[in-house]
């Protein structure tokens, strides 16, 4: 579970990235979190993360405070940023097994996840080799398995689907999928708006920096019932805030 | 033509951007730029004392040309040292080539582009010895317009054939060598080679003693006479180096145009070979190679084992120093190079020197030193450790950049659940032991060769490992105050970043304060500073562990 309350965040003094951010994000759902460019959607995943501080309000991952109780609300997520260049000259087990080692996973655990996930996402031969060789999906890849192998309970995921091919795309929305029905929290940003429709229980759609809506899309769509996709009822949502 | 003049305007620009940081600080690159002319004024000033002599004896030979011909032939040799370590980078691995293959442009544009930026490049080392020698000529025997017109000629066309002769051998190696198109690997290869050449060239400075040699007129004259086996290498190297300085001594404006024909038509060579090839080889260039296999059930047993967080983290941090060609030149290698360069030809001392009478000589002193005066000289021996340590611990700036390296992936440090403290203690650690390796390899032989008692070298380790501690502990402290953590190419968070330049000095000169005091205050008081300092640093220590401790969560809060 995921709890935003009344969080805001400015920059340089004057422009609100953030504005009295309210959201509780239950367990169990996968979540969507939609806005254009600069909307105020990395700036709040790195404010539930912990990478930047909040000015106001408080986030709280499964109860644990990210700003009072950091290293215990850390432990809840799992995250796969925007950029997935980190490490390069590490192989890909070798930052799997750092990842593992930081979340303590133990090693049986670790190695039967690893050959799994890898398999799943056909990064088996790919294993044993610099990151920095990767292409752009396979990078991508390595860092969601990175996430996968320690299963937090809470996923945040930023733009994952992004240089992913089909199979992988398909397999990563299975896992989601499989995630929340476990009873987790599955939080992720995406541009498209088909992804958000095909794959999530509710929205968020937010634009300079405050939510403008939050529910499932049935009722989205049942409250712009004049717009015939979603697309539209998407960009008059936004030209609001 | 235009396609290569907007090209080359371009390719200069964005060349001085990635050279000097866009969002660094106008003023400490200011800073930097100062000090690295002021550091280049010795240097000059020696180039200058000595082409005057050059000059003072050609003339009473009649051989002026001969004397410019040297002073061509060190700025050739110059050139096409440098070139060879800047022609992979321009040509090949710089961020813009994949994006300039997808353009409609000719190869041959650019090749001439990107080796008309590194010409630019060129002229300032080229400038370093054409400027003393021309002050020296000029001060020796006059300058008229044509030596002007042509002397400027001259320095314009002069790097182009060193830097055609690299340009070729890279592409031809870029071309042929399957090593060469990966980055890393090249990089690496290519760096450390480098290093262990200006090793080699330090030891002969040291050994054959240079300053002797250029004062010997036999030596001389050789040179001046073309009766040297050294000047014979060079002209058959650069042949066309003969043609400029004849055309300058004599004031020739037909061997003049001779050399520019030669000039345009090498050229021209070069840019229709280079058509056929360059794109060939610059296509497959990669950052590194994939493998493809798979891991074995042993070896992802092997690799799955659970670490503690703490060492997982240290083994990440090494495994990327030791990986990365720039760090691992900058900060591995250069720990182990160091005690090399300083202390062994302070060891061996010159040529008329004989190693083990040296060594024998110190064994002599210091049974002698611990039998009269035990206490002193264990104070020495702390001192010397400590030293050492302090030394050691900042040469290689893996402390003093343990956060900028990260750059813009620190975000990665603030969102695992690892404490900042436990993470900035890792890096630390890194530094740690690799300067420890670096130190150790010093320490050792000096124990054993030097046949040191027991206690003495129980001590000198100790304080070694206590001044290196301590010294990389305060390297991360200064970068945890000021982290350069904006940089597009990782060498800059190594190069170009003043507090680790700073750090580094700072160990040096720490390391020699202490020795230095040590040897001032002299036997009555050594033990005294010694205990002073020990106690100073014991006592110290957790204090800097705290301001440490501080110092990053408070970075980190800040971020």
């Amino acid at each position: 579970m995921i709890e935003i309350k009344h969080v805001s965040k400015v920059y340089g003094g004057t422009h609100k990235a953030v504005d009295d951010l309210c959201l509780e994000i239950p367990s169990g759902e996968i979540i969507g979190f939609i806005g254009p460019n600069g909307a105020g959607k990395t700036t709040t995943i790195k404010m539930m993360t912990g990478v930047l501080q909040i000015d106001e309000g408080e986030i709280y991952l499964n109860g644990k405070s990210i700003t009072s109780d950091t290293l215990e609300a850390k432990k809840q997520f799992g995250i796969v940023p925007d950029n997935a260049d980190i490490f390069l000259r590490l192989k890909g087990i070798e930052y799997l097994n750092f990842i593992a080692d930081i979340y303590q996973i133990d090693s049986a655990l670790r190695k039967e996840r690893i050959e799994h996930y890898a398999k799943m996402l056909e990064m088996e031969a790919a294993l044993n080799d610099k990151i920095l060789s990767y292409s752009h999906g396979m990078r991508q890849k390595i860092v969601i398995m990175g996430v996968l192998i320690c299963e937090p309970s809470i996923w945040i995921l930023d733009e994952p689907l992004t240089g992913l091919d089909p199979q992988s795309a398909f397999s990563l929305k299975e896992l989601m999928r499989e995630h929340a029905r476990k009873g987790n929290t599955v939080f992720f940003s995406t541009h498209v708006l088909e992804t958000a429709e095909k794959l999530c229980d509710k929205v968020v759609i937010i634009n300079k920096g405050k939510v403008l809506f939050y529910g499932t899309l049935d009722a989205l769509k049942a409250q712009y019932q004049n717009f015939d996709s979603l697309e539209s009822i998407f960009l008059e949502v936004v030209s609001h805030a | 033509m235009r396609e290569f003049w907007v090209l080359t305007k371009t390719l200069i620009k964005t060349s001085g951007q990635s050279f000097n940081d866009a969002k660094s600080k106008k003023l400490s690159t200011i800073a930097l730029y100062a000090l690295l002319a002021v550091c280049f004024l010795p240097m000059l000033y020696v180039l200058y004392d000595l082409f005057v002599y050059i000059f003072e004896t050609v003339t009473l030979l009649h051989q002026q040309s001969a004397g410019l011909g040297l002073g061509f032939y060190l700025s050739s040799f110059v050139t096409f040292i440098f070139a060879m370590f800047m022609v992979p980078g321009i040509y090949y691995f710089s961020k813009d080539i994949q994006t300039l293959l997808y353009l409609p442009i000719k190869p041959h544009h650019i090749l001439a582009s990107k080796f008309s930026v590194m010409l630019a490049f060129e002229y300032l080392f080229s400038l370093l010895v054409i400027l003393p020698m021309y002050v020296a000529y000029v001060q020796e025997l006059g300058a008229s317009i044509g030596f002007v017109v042509i002397g400027t000629i001259c320095f314009l066309l002069l790097p182009i054939v060193p830097l055609l002769y690299a340009s070729l051998i890279v592409i031809l190696m870029m071309r042929f060598l399957p090593f060469a198109k990966n980055k890393d690997r090249f990089n690496m290869i290519f760096g450390t080679l480098g290093l262990l050449a200006t090793l080699v060239v330090v030891y002969y400075f040291q050994y054959s003693s240079m300053n002797t040699l250029m004062s010997d007129t036999n030596f001389i004259l050789g040179l001046l006479t073309g009766d040297s086996p050294l000047v014979n290498v060079f002209s058959a190297i650069f042949p066309t180096v003969a043609m400029m300085a004849n055309a300058l001594a004599d004031q020739d404006f037909v061997q003049l145009g001779l050399f520019v024909v030669v000039i345009v038509v090498l050229m021209a060579l070069f840019l229709v070979l280079g058509n056929r090839i360059y794109l060939k080889s610059a296509v497959n260039v990669s950052d590194s190679m994939s493998t493809g296999k798979k891991l074995s059930r042993a070896s992802m047993r092997k690799q799955t084992v659970r670490k503690p967080a703490f060492f997982s983290y240290l083994k990440k941090e090494l495994r990327l120093l030791i990986r990365n060609p720039i760090y691992f030149q900058n900060c591995v290698l250069i720990s182990f190079l160091m005690p090399v360069l300083f202390f062994v030809p302070v060891l061996i001392g010159g040529e008329d020197m004989n190693f083990m009478e040296t060594l024998a000589d110190l064994r002599y002193f210091l049974d002698l030193a611990f039998t009269r005066y035990p206490n002193e000289s264990y104070a020495f021996v702390i001192l010397g450790g400590i030293g050492l340590g302090f030394f050691m611990s900042n040469t290689n700036m893996i402390s003093a950049t343990a956060i900028s390296r990260e750059g813009a992936h620190y975000d990665f440090m603030k969102y695992i659940p690892l404490s900042y403290m436990t993470q900035v203690a890792a890096k630390a650690t890194s530094g740690i032991v690799i300067s420890l390796a670096g130190g150790l390899l010093l320490v050792i032989p000096a124990i054993i060769g030097l046949q040191m008692p027991l206690l003495a070298s129980a001590l000198l380790l100790l304080t070694f490992i206590l001044g290196d501690v301590y010294g990389n502990f305060l390297g991360v402290l200064v970068d945890l105050l000021h982290p350069k953590l904006v940089w597009e190419q990782e060498a800059s968070a190594v190069k170009q970043n003043f507090t680790a330049a700073i750090m580094m000095l700072s160990g040096f000169a720490f390391g020699g304060i202490i020795i230095f005091l040590g040897i001032r205050v002299g036997l009555e008081h050594v033990l005294e500073l010694a205990i002073a300092l020990l106690v100073i640093l014991l006592v110290t220590s957790p204090l800097l562990y705290q301001l440490v401790k501080k110092q990053t969560n408070r970075l980190f809060a800040k971020l």
